[in-house]
């Protein structure tokens, strides 16, 4: 018998692949119309998505954020959630769909083969810090996602203006000084949300273990995806760097992100690593 | 010459030192440092203890530090900078700026621009030129500061480690319930102090009452926590409920609780007088495996005897061999090695309550207790480094939350009609400030017909 939790989160699966389907045939095939058909299976597929997340939440006792099934049921859920707000809010941010969705799906389905054991919940993490460490460290993600989709889409832009052979696809997205605009305020709002976790995490490792820094490998990763972005905005903002140039050190700086997130407790023991590696 | 050849090569060494130019080259080899101590196996020893990473890590907070002095200044002149003199000229220099005719008096004209312009939360002054009325509309003057106190909280976190690195503690103690620490360096079971520690012992004790388990169905232990006493002066002056998250602290002392736990069996140790030998708990050491194990070895002071002990606590023979059903102390029982010298003297089971007899010596398991191990820390150098992320967190927030923007409108007479020269300009997000000037021109145009 399949779990409701299962059946939910396929669900959502299956309906964000759609949505992305959509999405990349209005812009390709310049059929505005079929954007918010994209746009509302996505925010149908996130009622599964947060049934799952709520059924998860139940059957382990806490919030799903330990092992890589729950840390990606979560992280997916929150990047969605924020790019549908957005671009509610703002509809030229609605392009970043074509990076944020196949990005979430693809996370989504890869967790599925992932392990599903509930791991309880040790002792040490029983704090207000870890929710806000944890919380703080999924906003930051989410934030990072959509920075580096609008800044692709400005890459590729941009590349289609340089050529002069701007196709309809391209016409479609918003100004490349939009398309710059928001991948650095992405980027900023997620580096202030990341130093929130950080600082979090080491008030929370002070209280748990006695220490606030220990050059743990998941402590060093975050340090060094948060000094990238650092440096991003000091190009930005003091040398005037823009477009692809200061993209390039986004990227480097998300990819940290992630090798912090997902990498490290993979291939190492530390604090996260317990609860990761199952 | 010379003098001020060197004068020269002095300030242009001090300019670079304190030019955030150089911190977009430190920040880039810092990270790089980082990604090869993350990278190699031993970073934190080869790498993050280094001299050289230290060198670094102080190169790039002097660098923010003495950026951060010379931002101060900026941000004081820019703050408080005189009022610019709005001349037609002046405006038609700015980036964003437009002209509007107005056909109404001055006065309504002064009365359509602060409507606009309050809507949108600008704080508005209003002066006169040579040219005619004058407003100046701002908003975010104080926005800079936010950068200068962010970057100003760096110092704040690096005094903080220079601090804890210099004068902290860190040791381990394990108690018996019942036993009484006194806090003094021998005491310890390990410590390391820093340099510049000295003599902060303080001489309080701290007796451990009980040791707390919750276990799971195979008896394994989930959650720890202790009921600590703190007495000083030989009076209790604190009692606090150890668990993870809420260790107990006194005179800067932090106690910690571990997961670290085991048992510890009650010797008795009689002649064949019945005389008492020894009385005493052993505290066994808890080796971790797949299944836990509580064993030790031990000699007995004033005899020749070596001790081997191993404690089941849920005891079963099987065969000649004990096993333990649980971790829950039901039926406690130790495997035993007695040697005298070289020569074994006793070997087996012996449960609680039960003796071994040696030598016309008999050795009585009479009881057991539980023992933890405690994380002590005091390290002065925590508060002010996390005051330090506070201000940076306050610091960011406001820096980004807080842009200064300047609208000028001057407003000039001209064939009975009013002119309204109008321009504006941000210090950051230039396209959404040229976006929200536009926007505020076509208000002031709409409600000008």
């Amino acid at each position: 018998m399949i779990s409701w939790e299962i059946a939910m989160f396929w669900t959502a699966v299956v309906l964000y692949a759609a949505s992305t389907v959509l999405f990349v045939t209005s812009f390709v095939f310049d059929k505005p119309g079929w954007e918010k058909w994209a746009l509302g299976l996505a925010g149908v597929g996130l009622a599964p998505h947060s049934v799952a997340n709520f059924l998860r939440w139940i059957a382990a006792g806490h919030a799903p954020y330990l092992s890589f099934y729950e840390v990606t049921l979560s992280l997916t859920w929150f990047a969605v959630l924020i790019f549908l707000l957005t671009q509610w809010r703002y509809p030229k941010m609605r392009a970043i769909g074509l990076v944020v969705l196949p990005v979430s799906f693809l996370l989504l389905a890869g967790a599925i083969l992932a392990s599903k054991e509930i791991i309880l919940l040790p002792p040490t993490f029983r704090t207000i810090w870890l929710s806000i460490h944890i919380s703080f460290n999924k906003l930051a993600l989410s934030c990072f996602i959509l920075g580096a989709g609008a800044a692709i889409l400005y890459i590729l832009k941009e590349r289609s203006e340089r050529k002069g052979r701007v196709k309809n696809f391209y016409k479609q997205l918003p100004d490349l000084a939009d398309l710059d605009e928001l991948s650095y305020r992405f980027n900023a709002a997620g580096f202030i949300f990341f130093g929130i976790t950080i600082i979090a995490g080491a008030i929370w490792a002070n209280n748990a273990w006695g220490r606030y820094w220990a050059w743990d490998p998941i402590e060093t990763w975050s340090l060094i995806a948060w000094l990238t972005y650092a440096l991003y905005l000091h190009l930005r903002l003091q040398r005037g760097w823009r477009g692809g140039k200061v993209a390039v050190v986004a990227f480097l700086a998300i990819i940290a992100a992630f090798i912090a997130v997902y990498g490290v407790p993979l291939v190492t023991k530390t604090i996260h690593s317990l609860f990761m590696a199952r | 010459m010379r003098a001020m050849e060197r004068k020269s090569f002095l300030n242009r060494i001090w300019e670079f030192v304190k030019s955030r130019r150089l911190s977009l080259y430190l920040l880039p080899i810092f990270v790089l440092a980082l990604i090869v101590g993350a990278l190699l196996p031993q970073g934190s020893t080869y790498v993050f203890s280094s001299w050289w990473f230290t060198a670094l890590t102080f190169a790039l907070f002097l660098n923010t530090l003495f950026c951060t002095f010379s931002r101060t200044r900026a941000a004081w002149k820019i703050t408080f900078r005189p009022a610019p003199k709005v001349s037609p000229r002046f405006i038609q220099d700015l980036k964003n700026h437009d002209e509007i005719t107005y056909e109404g008096s001055l006065g309504e004209a002064i009365q359509l621009i602060n409507s606009v312009l309050s809507s949108r939360r600008y704080r508005r002054t209003q002066g006169s030129t040579q040219e005619g009325i004058s407003v100046l509309a701002e908003k975010g003057r104080f926005g800079i500061w936010g950068s200068v106190i962010f970057h100003m909280s760096f110092t704040v976190i690096l005094v903080g480690i220079i601090i804890s690195a210099t004068t902290n503690l860190r040791g381990s103690i394990g108690l018996i319930e019942g036993e009484t620490f006194t806090e003094q360096h021998q005491n310890y079971r390990t410590i390391k102090e820093a340099p510049l520690f000295g003599q902060n012992h303080q001489g309080f004790q701290v007796r451990l009452d009980k040791i707390y388990l919750t276990l799971d169905k195979d008896g394994q232990p989930t959650d720890w926590s202790s009921d600590l006493v703190v007495l000083d002066g030989g009076e209790e002056v604190k009692r606090h409920h150890v668990v993870a998250n809420s260790p107990l602290t006194y005179k800067g002392f932090v106690f910690y609780q571990t997961p670290r736990y085991s048992f510890s069996p009650l010797f008795i140790l009689r002649d064949s007088d019945g005389n008492v030998l020894y009385n005493a708990y052993v505290s066994l050491s808890l080796v971790e495996k797949r299944r836990p194990e509580f064993k030790d070895s031990f000699s007995i002071p004033g005899t020749p005897l070596k001790v081997k002990v191993q404690f089941y606590p849920d005891a079963v023979l099987v065969g000649k061999q004990l096993e333990t059903k649980s971790f829950i102390p039901k039926k406690p029982a130790l495997d035993l090695e007695v040697k005298a010298g070289k020569e074994r003297v006793f070997k087996g089971p012996v449960w609680l309550n039960q003796s071994a007899e040696f030598l016309g010596l008999r050795l009585t398991f009479t009881g057991f207790r539980y023992w933890a191990d405690f994380l002590v820390v005091r390290d002065l150098g925590i508060p002010i480094v996390f005051a330090g992320f506070w201000v940076a967190l306050f610091g960011i927030v406001w820096r980004f939350w807080f842009t200064n923007k300047n609208i000028w409108v001057l407003l000039t007479e001209d064939a009975g009609k009013i002119v309204l020269n109008i321009g504006g300009k941000a210090e950051r997000h230039k396209v959404l400030f040229s976006r929200e000037f536009t926007a505020i021109v076509e208000e002031i145009k709409g409600r000008c017909k």
